[in-house]
């Protein structure tokens, strides 16, 4: 069944290789996937540890209904400590890798210590072994993954790798799966590159047997009905998330020159219906593809038109490339956005993270702050094509001061540039901003603010508030599972009832990360799809475990108390531009100048926005300063943590 | 007979600033073009050039979503048109 699904824990120093059971009490406490990750972090990672150094603890693991009858369980988790932020690293890719490595008998590996050499892990049917990857090294993530099966005589073995981004520890290396699925934030692959991991390869056929099949069945029907039937769901699978970027764009919440402006002009070239297009001219009609078990299809496969990658194949663009080669830089051609998509698929670095350390550079460039110095002569202005894509293969490779510099991540960069450079840094928690603009939307900013891996928008991001539901959906949604009567409001630029939303919608994130779903088969962009009510049943059927709505709620809870305990322990405070729950001054201090009416002119009010910080603190069950009460620790039962059961 | 509809704020420039207006109409269809005719700007928002409803617009009647076919469900006095806009921010 799905829950002999066991862990394993390798040691790369010693090559010491230990599989285990997982025991029923953790997996009543932690689920799967993320929550039993940051579980595992909290207890292996000795506190203050080197996020690349050897005992900084590698997990990678899938949700509790990986590779069951459930829908879009297609998501692997990556967990470390983060060489981006100093705290928590957490990452998730889509792809096929998870349930493969389920099928080969594994839902979590523990990796720790570091080869003297490069390394692939090869997991096959409940065995492990290391091999040697000294011929892989220097590789793209591409070429690693049909090498291995070159090597190992199977094309279905799929493989988690890094690219020459994660060999050189660039901070913000992600780890990939296939053409483009990237566990992208927080630097996962520069935790691989440190411990000379160049790929871990998975293959299996070992079945997982249903607890009760029959149910499980029928009630995935239902799912799967819910989740086509739904509108977000045929826009997603036929535009992918490039229609998000082009609505937000539209609009006027889209970050753009850094943090200038909240709308890129001249943008016909790259909307969602021209990029779509170009995937109907390059590969045909039925461009879209998904992941493993999954009914959205939101990826579209496409060639580079022109160019010198012209008729490289790569798949995408998602809304982050857009706006890391289209907005963010104001570089306003479907070729750049593209080509830039295909090398950081093919590097393997996160594309948000350097499209707005690049953007960032541009900005202080054009301020004076950076001169042809330190860009070894590159003309790096807004709008300038060639040198945006030149800056892509300099951080990757770590070539040229700047290059080098920027490959360090935003804080340490703003270090080592000076001036005031900082003041222009689009980050929290050492993480920059998605490419959104979230001074109209307090809700938003308050997401941003708050999620446990920096600023990012899959924590915790209540997005269907921007939708104006109906008051009625809206309070059916936020009353469950636990109820809530305080305020809620359609209206996306209030102050009131947001923090409620967030902390739901945190609640709500850790849930599906710990069953290791789809986001985009949850509440998440659609108000009718799936939700508290459905996925304690769901887990039932497939595994014979029994929670209640409440019950998985309260889990979910505990794992985000967990993670921040982590980030706590290692120096979270509440307003530290560098490792707080605080945003950049720009959120305050600059109003929006483009967009439709009700987003021109707008900042954040910084009274409103510590109110709200302190109410989500309060739903949390955390005092002041953000630290979980001891109500809350008892309530949730995390006194005895680290416990080390596993 | 009279349904009420609400206008996604950032539509509200089009409908001088009102957050819900009286329409008639037998259907959604007929509300939304009843809206379009005395608010001509929010017919480039609603529909895609061809009459198409643009994909971003989801329509809901009380507390349900109408799609798909959403122009043709059959709407009675009293009832409630909700204008949701899938912007989703990111």
């Amino acid at each position: 069944m799905a829950l002999d699904r066991k862990i394993a824990y390798i040691n790369l120093s010693t090559g010491k290789i230990e599989t285990k059971p997982i025991p029923m009490e953790i997996r009543k406490k932690f689920l799967g996937g993320r929550g039993l990750d940051a579980y595992l972090l909290y207890n292996h990672a000795p506190q203050g540890c080197d996020p690349l150094g050897p005992d900084n603890p590698l997990m990678i693991s899938g949700g509790i209904l990986t590779a069951t009858c459930a829908s879009a369980t297609a998501r692997t988790h990556i967990m470390a400590k983060s060489p981006l932020t100093g705290l928590l690293g957490s990452a998730n890719m889509g792809g096929f890798f998870a349930p493969e490595m389920a099928w080969a008998g594994f839902h979590h590996l523990v990796i720790t210590g570091k080869a003297k050499s490069p390394v692939y892990i090869w997991i096959h049917n409940g065995r492990i072994e290391i091999r040697d990857a000294a011929y892989l090294w220097g590789k793209s993530t591409t070429e690693t993954q049909w090498a291995i099966r070159e090597e190992l005589g199977d094309e279905d073995i799929k493989s988690a790798v890094i690219g020459q981004a994660g060999e050189k520890l660039v901070r913000y290396a992600n780890v990939m799966t296939g053409i483009k699925n990237a566990a992208g934030r927080t630097g996962m692959g520069a935790v691989m590159g440190s411990k000379n991991l160049k790929a871990v390869a998975v293959r299996g056929t070992m079945d997982i047997k249903i607890a009760h099949p029959i149910d499980a069945l029928e009630y995935n029907k239902r799912f799967i009905e819910g989740i086509t039937s739904a509108k977000v769901s045929g826009t997603q699978g036929s535009l992918g998330t490039p229609f998000i970027w082009g609505a937000t764009n539209s609009w006027g919440g889209l970050r753009t020159r850094n943090f200038q402006y909240n709308q890129m002009e001249y943008a016909d070239d790259i909307e969602p219906e021209r990029l779509d297009e170009i995937a109907t001219e390059t590969i045909g009609p039925h461009h879209m593809t998904g992941c493993f078990g999954c009914q959205v299809h939101c990826r579209a496969q496409y060639k580079i038109p022109s160019g010198p990658y012209a008729g490289k194949y790569d798949e995408g663009p998602e809304y982050t490339s857009l706006g890391a080669f289209g907005s963010e830089p104001d570089c306003r051609k479907a070729e750049t956005v593209l080509t830039g998509n295909h090398l950081v698929n093919q590097y393997g670095v996160d594309n948000l993270e350097i499209g707005s350390m690049i953007a960032w550079a541009m900005e202080l460039y054009e301020l004076g702050i950076i001169t042809s110095k330190e860009t070894d002569g590159l003309d790096l202005r807004f709008g300038n094509d060639e040198a945006l894509l030149e800056m892509v293969h300099r951080i990757c490779l770590r070539k040229g001061w700047l290059g080098d510099v920027l490959a360090d991540g935003g804080i340490p960069a703003s270090e080592k540039i000076g001036k005031n450079s900082f003041e222009y840094l689009v980050q929290v928690k050492g993480m920059s901003n998605l490419h959104s603009d979230e001074r109209g939307t307090p809700g938003l900013a308050l997401n941003i603010a708050t999620a446990s891996r920096g600023s990012d928008h899959l924590r915790s991001r209540p997005a269907i508030d921007l939708y104006h539901l109906p008051e009625k959906i809206m309070r059916k949604i936020y009353s469950n599972p636990v109820p809530y009567d305080g305020p809620l409001s359609s209206e996306h630029t209030d102050y009131e009832g947001k923090p409620w939303q967030v902390f739901w919608h945190q609640n709500c994130f850790m849930a599906v990360d710990c069953l290791g779903i789809c986001k985009y088969h949850t509440v998440f962009l659609g108000a009718t799809l799936p939700n508290f009510e459905d996925w304690p049943k769901v887990i039932y059927y497939n595994t014979g475990l029994e929670f209640t709505p409440v019950e998985l709620w309260e889990i979910s809870e505990r794992c985000n108390n967990l993670e921040r305990l982590f980030n706590l322990r290692e120096g979270l405070t509440r307003n530290d531009l560098k490792k707080g729950d605080m945003l950049n001054h720009r959120y305050f201090d600059e109003p929006t100048k483009r967009g439709a009416p009700d987003v021109v002119g707008l900042t954040i009010d910084r009274q409103k926005f510590k109110k709200m910080v302190d109410e989500f603190y309060n739903h949390c069950g955390w005092d002041k300063q953000g630290v979980p009460t001891s109500a809350t620790m008892d309530r949730l039962g995390l006194n005895l943590e680290p416990s080390h059961l596993l | 007979m009279s349904v009420k509809v609400s206008i996604h704020k950032t539509h509200r420039h089009f409908t001088g600033g009102l957050e819900t207006v009286d329409v008639k109409g037998q259907t959604v269809g007929d509300c939304l073009k009843d809206l379009i005719e005395r608010y001509p700007g929010m017919g480039k928002v609603l529909f895609k050039p061809g009459g198409k409803l643009h994909p971003l617009i989801e329509i809901y009647l009380n507390m349900k979503s109408t799609y798909p076919d959403e122009l043709k469900k059959p709407v009675k006095a009293g009832d409630e048109i909700y204008i949701t806009l899938m912007l989703a921010g990111g």
